[in-house]
């Protein structure tokens, strides 16, 4: 192999060829692999800055071995195997998390869990819907819409992402204003634990039965367990879907109108904001937004619903001297909501860029915009940031930014990428914000871990030694810089 | 606002300094796109474009979703063919060696693409460059030998041991070029063919005990100077047998007829046209008549090649259209969202595991509508799901269209 390993410091694992032989027991031979090509393919996910390191002949990190399960009793007694030994074990499920959390930073047992696809249960009467979590999103979709159901979780990596995912990074999808976020999508789980044991859930639409630990597991990024299974609402699919859009003079009256609009308990599916910038990028076929900001807005479900809902978002809209710019806006965001091509387009260029969503209240969310884009554009070579405000609650908002530039002067791409995540989480936190809104940490925002928690951080500590003493369960992620 | 206009405004709001990096990144993009033997049919800046993006096509890759490894992932495949391509990678290595092959050719990747870019069509030549590094399996070797013997990707005789396939007109207007794994596979239609351009009143030719495969299986697994031997022996049994349109039942042939021989440099001028679409016309002009009933519900399946590469659904459901008293239904993934056969790729010759998985798959979904007759316009893909009604021991009937409408004649 002719590429460099930027994530050098692998565990050392003494009798590899025993452990190979041992997970061969488990998994069967042809689900055990060391190949080359293997590792390479799982040395990485859709952490951004690693698709520069493609061209400049690096990967992140490579495991020792790539392991994949069939289900839950092989995960825990792969897991029990780690644990003997004392070996690194990183989940990996589709592979779409843009934090790098997927990344074997110290090598150890990769476990891919895409053979725990299966639909178990489809209840109509309690609208859910029990999966194994390394089914793919859209798969998913497929399968409940042929059934009539839908379960509103759909994030732009949709098509590439699993629930499993979903569940370690806290995921929040398109249409989360009405349906929810993961977190009000799960119902129970299954997890194996860092020593092996399987631990069920129990499920009920709500209870007082002390502190719901199964919470721990959202956004834990695989640090304290492997969720391998768990039971999600359902809707029926909608009666009925239809959009507006508005331009806005500026955030003031773009995000009031949102407000005001959430503070009657009416929740349109999906709401976006773009800056004049972004809305220039998208919307340029729509002359009346020039120079503003575009708001979308989509409404579904019963026809009565939309109707009202759609009535309300009229009406505030132009309170706030909104101007109506017709469906072809809806139609448009429709048509490229999941047009991811900057990536591709743009780093062979040698242009830098990320996207990074925080969180706010909404007392402070125009001043957040001002300052993280303020505080990226300080950054050498920055050339771009800007950003479109993406999830909305009656409490507050989420801001999902783009920054792009190039490595200038004394910086070096990575330095360039580093530099202005520091600006964007200093501007964040200086504005009351919360650094991650829904991609999670990995090993991007580990550093701004002791900044947003503060003393908390040390009680989340607690609990991954109490659950993972040795810690095996994905090291190097959330709460510790990984080494380089 | 024009599309590019936040562009420019942004150009020329950057320092200087900056501008000039991106010149200078936007001019410099090549150095990243040149393979190691210097090769350039390797098509080394979509497959990085491919290996950038985040793999948004990921949930309708049928390779991916049957062997669960993250190495056929499209833009992983893309990746890992990218670093081979690079010398980064090192193909001697066959389980390296196999990542270009994982893929059926299906097109779905390119459905979903907001690049358009078909993963499958980069990785051809790929293929095409292990084949020439000697970096292939012993059966890929194996079927290479046996169509530069054979002529055909069967036995010697797939065409001329019926002599009742063999026809031979005076100034044809028309050659039917019978697919070699119809002649092998599902004679019944080929005859159901011979009918019904006869009722038609067509004259035409078949030669069948001289033709040669297209040559598109060889090119797929990157096999092309067989394809350019094999695309030399049809052009010049056309020119002797005369007709200007030449039509097949298989639309891996005609890709490879229309499409393939061109993009290997074999210029002609013949029309190259499927039965489906030819049937559509002869019906639309009037010669071919379906008049009688065929009291049947049947299920249609979209060969990938028709629905995504030729952007053709509607052929096949206009001739079905005609035939009175027949019963489409549809399955719940069809027209462009059809899924692969597991025929595609030549995946059975290399990977029949993995093929005969994805082809059950996709049966399952067809026999889910409750139709008794899946139908299709593709002889790779009923073999496929002929095999696949075998591994789930069915009783469902395989047909080609042909087949149905043979029976609406009067």
């Amino acid at each position: 192999m002719n590429l460099d390993v930027v994530y050098k410091k692998r565990v050392e694992i003494k009798d590899l060829d025993g452990l190979v032989k041992d997970l061969k027991a488990i998994a069967g031979e042809q689900w055990v692999s060391t190949e080359e090509a293997d590792l390479v393919a799982y040395s990485k996910d859709a952490m951004l800055i690693t698709n520069r390191w493609i061209i400049e002949k690096k990967v992140p990190g490579l495991p020792h071995v790539i392991v994949w399960p069939e289900n839950e009793d092989q995960v825990s007694k792969i897991v029990k195997l780690a644990a003997e030994r004392k070996i690194p074990v990183i989940p990996y499920g589709e592979g779409s998390g843009v934090v790098g959390a997927a990344i074997p930073v110290y090598g150890g047992i990769t476990v891919d869990l895409k053979r725990l696809d299966k639909v178990i249960d489809v209840n109509d009467k309690d609208l859910t819907v029990t999966v194994q979590t390394g089914i793919n999103g859209k798969a998913l979709e497929r399968i409940l819409k042929e059934k009539g159901y839908l379960i509103g979780h759909v994030p732009q990596s949709f098509h590439t992402a699993s629930v499993g995912g979903w569940i370690a990074h806290r995921a929040a999808g398109q249409f989360s204003t009405k349906y929810g976020k993961i977190e009000d999508i799960v119902l129970s789980m299954r997890v194996v634990m860092a020593d092996g044991s399987i631990v069920d859930t129990k499920l009920y639409p709500r209870a007082s039965n002390g502190p719901q630990l199964e919470r721990l597991f959202l956004s834990s990024e695989g640090t304290l367990g492997i969720v391998t299974q768990a039971t999600l609402k359902l809707w029926p699919w909608p009666e009925k879907q239809e959009g507006v859009a508005f331009a806005f003079s500026d955030w003031g009256h773009a995000l009031e109108t949102v407000r005001l609009v959430l503070r009657q308990q009416i929740y349109p599916a999906v709401v976006r904001i773009y800056d004049p910038i972004e809305t220039e990028r998208h919307f340029y076929k729509e002359p009346k937004a020039k120079g503003k900001l575009m708001t979308v807005f989509v409404c579904e479900g019963i026809a009565k619903l939309v109707d009202l809902e759609l009535a309300t978002v009229r009406a505030e809209a132009e309170k706030q001297a909104g101007i109506d710019c017709g469906q072809d806006p809806v139609h448009h965001w429709f048509e490229t909501r999941f047009d991811v091509k900057e990536t591709s387009t743009w780093t062979p260029k040698d242009v830098i860029f990320d996207t990074i969503e925080v969180s706010c209240m909404w007392k402070d969310a125009v001043a957040l915009y001002d300052n993280v884009v303020a505080e990226m554009r300080k950054v050498p070579g920055m050339a771009m940031s800007s950003a479109h405000a993406s999830h909305f609650y009656p409490q507050g908002v989420c801001f999902y930014f783009t920054f792009g530039g190039v490595s200038s002067g004394k910086l070096s791409a990575d330095e360039f990428f580093n530099a202005a995540w520091d600006a964007a989480m200093v501007g964040t936190l200086k504005s009351n914000g919360s650094i991650s809104h829904h991609h999670g940490i990995g090993i991007v925002r580990a550093r701004w871990m002791k900044p947003e928690h503060g003393p908390v951080l040390e009680l989340m500590k607690r609990v991954k030694h109490a659950l993972d003493p040795d810690n095996i369960m994905n090291p190097g992620k959330l709460y510790e810089e990984a080494d380089k | 606002m024009g599309k590019s206009s936040w562009m420019i405004k942004l150009f020329f709001s950057m320092k200087p300094s900056v501008a000039w990096k991106f010149i200078k990144g936007f001019t410099g993009a090549k150095k990243y796109y040149k393979t190691s033997s210097g090769n350039a049919a390797v098509d080394m800046k979509s497959l990085l474009k491919c290996a950038h993006c985040p793999n948004m096509c990921k949930f309708e890759c049928p390779s991916l979703r049957v062997t669960h490894k993250e190495m056929y992932a499209p833009a992983v495949k893309a990746r890992l063919s990218y670093l081979i391509e690079r010398g980064d990678l090192d193909p001697a290595d066959p389980h390296t060696a196999e990542v270009p092959y994982l893929c059926v050719n299906c097109d779905g990747c390119r459905n979903w693409c907001p690049m358009d870019i078909s993963t499958g069509q980069l990785l051809k030549a790929v293929r095409a460059d292990l084949v020439d590094m000697e970096c292939i399996s012993e059966d890929l070797k194996d079927f290479d030998t046996r169509v530069l013997e054979n002529d055909t990707i069967f036995s010697k005789t797939t065409f001329s041991a019926r002599p009742e396939f063999d026809i031979r007109a005076e100034n044809p207007d028309v050659f039917y070029f019978m697919g070699c794994v119809m002649a092998e596979k599902k004679p019944e239609a080929v005859l159901a063919n011979i009918a019904i351009l006869k009722k038609a009143g067509v004259k035409f030719s078949t030669h069948a005990s001289e033709r040669s495969c297209c040559g598109g299986p060889s090119n797929t697994v990157g096999f092309r100077a067989t394809t350019r031997h094999l695309a030399e022996k049809n052009l010049a049994l056309f020119a002797k047998a005369g007709a200007k349109t030449i039509v097949t039942d298989c639309p891996a042939c005609a890709d490879t007829l229309r499409n393939v021989y061109k993009e290997l440099g074999i210029k002609h001028d013949y029309m190259v046209l499927t039965t489906i679409e030819f049937y559509k016309i002869l019906i639309d002009q009037g010669t071919l008549k379906l008049e009688k009933p065929v009291n049947e519900t049947i299920t249609y399946h979209d060969p990938c090649i028709s629905a995504r590469r030729f952007g053709d659904v509607e052929s096949a459901r206009h001739v079905l259209g005609k035939v009175p008293g027949l019963v489409l239904k549809e399955p719940f993934l069809t027209k462009e969202e059809t899924q692969c056969c597991g025929m595609g790729g030549v995946s059975h010759v290399h990977h029949p595991t993995e093929s005969e998985a994805i082809g059950s798959q996709r049966f399952a979904q067809l026999v889910k509508t409750g139709a008794k007759s899946i139908v299709s316009s593709c002889p790779a893909c009923e073999e496929g799901f002929i095999i696949a009604r075998e591994n789930a021991k069915g009783k469902d009937k395989v047909l080609d269209i042909a087949e149905v409408i043979v029976n609406a004649l009067d």
